[in-house]
């Protein structure tokens, strides 16, 4: 199976001279398509800064990372946020939904950012999947926080990126919303081929993953497989 | 300092930039408080004093007062100096061993007491005034014309002082007694004709040298020099002008003038209602009513816009430390303490700002005065300046009002502040309680312009009240903007209807048609266009359907419906041809039609101008309201003379039908010389051919008047070449270069001030807008950084700030100019009280704020979306989930 994600040498630097901090130290793997890894590590090791380093958000000091066989930071700046609206979905411990777009809007704003027909069946079964029927024409703040992270499931999704990247999706939520929200992506991952990579301090969440990379230090200090 | 203050001070350093704007915000408010409160003081102030300088120090005057019944005024409580002045005399230069010109041979020697002295306008250039009756003064003109100079101080001068009189009208009981305003009356064979009565010596000592006195003009035939006046040493039956001058001036004066007329059994007295007017004692209300008023409506404005800025600046200030604030009360800080932290925030802006707003301020007008003084003092010749004018009211009045205005701002962010929660704070719910109808647009405005235009508009229906402080504030920012526009124009209309709307600088009046002299008069150096008008009057009635009803009602004085056709004085004007057929395109009326002789056509100048004495205002408008197919019937006064039976010269007039002369047409234009505030509510003015006026002329026997009025590149140097010139000695010259001065320079000085307070208040807009919208997208860091982390563009990004900036102003635009509108009809029926003229919008200012408006909006988003878009993504997406 191919590669839908490499990442070679990437380093992450923050300000200079003596205050110096690499928070990313050359760091090198890759992922399959369809694949499921876990991103673990102790607070401030790094996982977040590699994460929205795969998200294209954020620069690297040194390295690439070819997403799709495309080197996203090659990219111009336009060519990098297109890119990113179709083949990166990111999903955020606190949701980051735009509070004057109701959920129908929130997950089709890659699609709308785009000028594409929303594919109105397509929308149904997605909707439907991620039990928000009844909830289309509400704002976020009328939803619960199980029900704003399965929105920003839905807007990850809708345009079937290359990669999902999701940093503490579990992290805002109790446990029966966490089960929930993992139990959505882990099937999007299993029905659909959908690669997912999620940073996480749940032991739990990272043991369903197929594979486990361990952060420390900004280093890659460890890759478990956990589902050959 | 406890906690909460602290805090403040805190967070006020660490967001120095709306700190700063704010204060920015509150000092210029201030300045402008400060100067519309000195502005008021300095500009009557120096409309007083340049009346003063050009007319005196007096309020009442009385003519030829018995010496025997000064007493009666020296009693009036409104007397607290008496100013009085004393005709000595004529004496002939001839005895000074001087030859004068025909038409000014005399010395005129005129006698001041000292208070006269001190009040009246009097420039000494050297050496001192006189203080006794054997003093004398000696203007510097005769000084120049004789090759004298101020050597003469010290000499003496004698010489036999007389009275001039018409010889053909000194009677038994009446003589006609002639002063300066009087030129030397001649002969047919141009012998002087007039009469030297009660002859007596006197001896003078030169003591100092003046500036030529205002009561010598042109035509004057004397030089006039200054005496000093002992009233006790005057001949009993001698007369003298007396002038009252009180200290404290009030509306009773006018009785009093009234009173002492009647005491001194005198017939006519003047009140110097002008002098009056600038202690705010007026006749006509209208001017102070207008004064005030508009003062009123400025300072209401200028009180709104601060408010409006400040209260915004605090507003913002409240909602980014709402977490803060949440903070301190989930720790146990009261309501009170709360809202004494917003208090405290307006005490430090206000204790910064105020005094240096009025510093501001005073500077600002100091520096506009400074400005405006060259122009002011150089048109009016007088040492007359604008001064900045502060008493502790004034000072007082201004820093109430400002901090009122701050008061008034921050009270309701302040309750704001008490009212929020510790959960609201960190939910930070309190701004983002939205429901789907709230935030619900067409889905017209994604398809016609993109996602994008639809998050703006979503975004400017959130948040209602931040939204909403916005659009006030450029709603407000608009009102003033429009409002001061229409003042200003609106002021230059007022005082151009009460302006005689003069387009030439001098006017010369010439004997016969044909003048001989006419050719050499125009080759005068410096005369750069000129115009040769004969002119003649005759009379007509106008059918009333024909007249505005404002001109009825000022021509019969009454309210009743009239009926009757209203006699009119027409002036005829007799346009050369080339001026003719250039007036005729204008009005666009066939020429050829003015030149036909058998039926006499005329072009009506359709413009006038008059005070309307029931209505007490000015008023500026036509003369007709139909200006074709109307037949003007002239009719003419002739005059016989015949004897009755006991011998006694009997004059008899009747009236004569003259000519018909058809209107063909009106217009406003006026050639050089045609003046529209000339001949009062019933005069009209028509545009005829010279063959036409022959024909109009040709059964009357004419009084003809023949003109020629001259624009010239330096008028003053002109008169005084014309007059010197022994071929012009009879000749009547008007130099009216020096009001037509006054006009511009009045509106140059007008709009300086008005155009300063326009630039002013656009400035605390742009701050307003500013820290507005810069903060408004500062609070969205978060939402933005997460729409570019889904992809959108920079494009994409920048359109959604144009939709933004766009929908402000439209909605700004929506609010703003309706109530604008309204504004300026208060403005108009305000200045209506004074002066009338015409309601129209200023459409040029109309563009010039559609262009500004969303040049600021747009400016200011594109800046601050600038430097969001710059910063980091991630920085942004994790600032708020800390």
């Amino acid at each position: 199976m191919m590669d839908i994600l490499k990442v070679e040498n990437l380093s992450k630097i923050y300000g200079k001279g003596e205050n110096q901090v690499h928070a990313l130290k050359d760091i090198s793997f890759s992922v399959k398509k369809g694949e499921f890894v876990a991103i673990i590590g102790p607070s401030g090791s790094g996982k977040s800064t590699l994460l929205h380093l795969l998200g294209g958000v954020d620069t690297p000091s040194t390295g690439k990372v070819l997403v799709d066989q495309t080197d996203m930071y090659a990219l111009g700046e336009t060519q990098l946020a297109v890119f990113r609206r179709r083949q990166i979905g990111l999903i955020y411990q606190f949701y980051n939904l735009i509070p004057v777009l109701t959920v129908e809007e929130n997950i089709t704003l890659p699609l709308l950012l785009d000028g594409h027909k929303v594919n109105k069946q397509e929308l149904h079964d997605l909707v439907s999947t991620l039990n928000l029927e009844q909830r289309l024409n509400h704002l976020p703040n009328q939803l619960s926080g199980g029900q704003q992270q399965r929105v920003s499931i839905g807007r990850a999704l809708i345009n079937h990126p290359a990669i999902i990247l999701a940093d503490e999706p579990t992290g805002n939520l109790d446990s029966k919303n966490s089960k929930d929200i993992m139990d959505m992506l882990v099937m999007f991952n299993k029905r659909f081929n959908q690669t997912l990579i999620v940073i996480t301090h749940d032991e739990r969440i990272a043991l369903q993953a197929d594979r486990i990379i361990t952060i420390e230090d900004g280093k890659l200090a460890k890759v478990e497989v956990i589902r050959p | 300092m406890n906690i909460i203050n602290k805090l403040t001070l805190r967070h006020m350093k660490e967001n120095k930039r709306r700190t700063l704007v704010t204060i920015l915000g509150v000092i210029i408010s201030v300045a402008m408080i400060t100067a519309v409160t000195t502005i008021g003081l300095s500009f009557i102030d120096v409309l007083k004093r340049e009346s003063i300088a050009s007319n005196g120090n007096w309020h009442i005057q009385y003519n030829e007062v018995p010496v025997s019944k000064l007493p009666v005024l020296e009693d009036s409580l409104y007397a607290d100096e008496l100013i009085l002045e004393h005709e000595e005399g004529y004496a002939l230069l001839s005895e000074q061993g001087l030859e004068g010109k025909d038409n000014k041979p005399y010395i005129h020697v005129l006698a001041y007491n000292e208070a006269a002295l001190n009040r009246l306008p009097l420039q000494l250039l050297e050496g001192r005034l006189p203080v006794s009756p054997n003093e004398i003064v000696v203007p510097e003109h005769f000084l120049k014309h004789f090759n004298k100079d101020s050597h003469i101080i010290g000499e003496t001068m004698t010489m036999t002082l007389g009275e001039r009189y018409n010889p053909d009208l000194v009677e038994e009981d009446y003589v006609d007694r002639l002063d300066q305003n009087y030129s030397i009356l001649f002969d047919d064979e141009r012998h002087t004709k007039e009469t030297v009565i009660g002859e007596r010596e006197a001896e003078f000592t030169v003591v100092g040298i003046i500036e030529r006195l205002g009561d010598e003009y042109g035509i004057s035939p004397g030089y006039s020099f200054l005496t000093g006046l002992d009233p006790s040493k005057l001949p009993k039956d001698a007369t003298v002008t007396a002038k009252l001058y009180t200290a404290k001036p009030d509306q009773e004066i006018f009785k009093e003038g009234e009173r002492l007329k009647h005491a001194l059994s005198i017939d006519e007295y003047y009140i110097n209602t002008t002098l009056l007017r600038y202690s705010f004692v007026s006749s006509h209300d209208g001017f102070v009513t207008t004064v005030f008023s508009l003062l009123s409506i400025v300072m209401g404005v200028i009180m709104i816009g601060s408010i409006s800025l400040i209260y915004n600046a605090f507003g913002i200030s409240v909602a980014d430390r709402s977490r803060y604030l949440g903070m301190l009360a989930s720790v146990g800080a009261t309501k009170r303490q709360k809202r004494n932290s917003v208090f405290f925030e307006g005490m430090i802006i206000s204790v910064i700002s105020i005094p240096l707003g009025i510093l501001g301020g005073l500077a600002g007008i100091a520096i506009t005065f400074a400005v405006v003084n060259p122009t002011f003092r150089g048109v009016l010749g007088l040492d007359v300046s604008f001064e900045v004018k502060m008493n502790i009211w004034t000072l007082l009045l201004t820093i109430g009002i400002s901090l009122i205005t701050v008061l008034l701002s921050v009270w309701w962010p302040a309750k704001r502040a008490a009212k929020v929660s510790a959960i609201d704070a960190i939910r930070q719910t309190q701004d983002v309680k939205l429901s789907s109808k709230q935030v619900k647009t067409s889905k017209l405005v994604r398809k016609l312009f993109g996602i994008e235009a639809e998050i703006a508009l979503k975004n400017i229906k959130r948040n209602k009240r931040r939204y909403q402080i916005t659009v006030f504030s450029l709603v407000i920012s608009i009102i003033l903007f429009m409002t001061v526009s229409y003042l200003t124009e609106s002021m230059k209309q007022a005082l151009f209807s009460t302006n005689s709307g003069v387009n030439y600088d001098l006017q010369v009046n010439y004997g016969v048609k044909d003048d001989p002299n006419l050719e050499l008069l125009l080759e005068f150096d410096g005369i750069t266009d000129y115009s040769i008008i004969q002119s003649t009057q005759s009379s007509a009635r106008v059918p009333y359907q024909y007249v505005p009803a404002t001109n009825v009602s000022a021509i019969m004085g009454q309210e009743e419906d009239i009926q009757d056709d209203l006699y009119y004085d027409v002036f005829i004007q007799a346009l050369d041809d080339e001026e003719l057929k250039e007036v005729a395109e204008y009005a666009g009326v066939d020429a050829s039609l003015l030149f036909d002789t058998s039926h006499p056509q005329a072009i009506l100048y359709n413009e006038i101008s008059y005070y309307h004495e029931r209505e007490k205002r000015y008023v500026a408008g036509k003369v007709l309201s139909q200006v074709t197919d109307i037949m003007v019937q002239l009719t003419n006064w002739t005059y016989e003379t015949s004897t009755d039976e006991s011998g006694e010269t009997i004059y008899m007039s009747h009236e004569v039908e003259g000519e018909a002369i058809e209107l063909v047409g009106g217009t406003d234009f006026a050639p050089m010389g045609i003046v529209r505030t000339t001949h009062g509510p019933n005069g009209m003015t028509l545009y005829v051919s010279q063959a036409v006026m022959d024909k109009l002329n040709s059964n009357i026997e004419p009084r003809v008047q023949y003109n020629v009025y001259i624009k010239s590149d330096n008028p003053l140097a002109l008169e005084e070449q014309i007059r010197e010139s022994q071929h012009f000695d009879n000749y009547y010259i008007s130099n009216v270069f020096k009001h037509k001065q006054e006009e511009e320079a009045t509106m140059f000085i007008l709009s300086v001030f008005s155009y300063g307070f326009i630039v002013l208040i656009t400035l605390i807009s742009v701050a307003n807008i500013l820290n507005t919208i810069s903060t408004s997208i500062q609070l969205r860091r978060r939402e933005f950084a997460m729409l570019r982390s889904i992809g959108m563009t920079e494009k994409g990004f920048y359109r959604m700030i144009n939709y933004e900036s766009i929908l402000y102003g439209v909605k700004a635009l929506l609010y703003g100019l309706p109530i604008s509108f309204g504004i300026m009809v208060l403005i108009y029926w305000s200045i209506l009280k004074t002066s009338y003229y015409p309601f129209q919008l200023p459409w040029v200012h109309l563009g010039i704020l559609f262009v500004v408006l969303f040049m600021i909006v747009g400016l200011s988003m594109m800046y601050s979306g600038s430097k969001v878009k710059k910063g980091s993504i991630v920085d942004a997406i994790k600032q708020e989930n800390m």
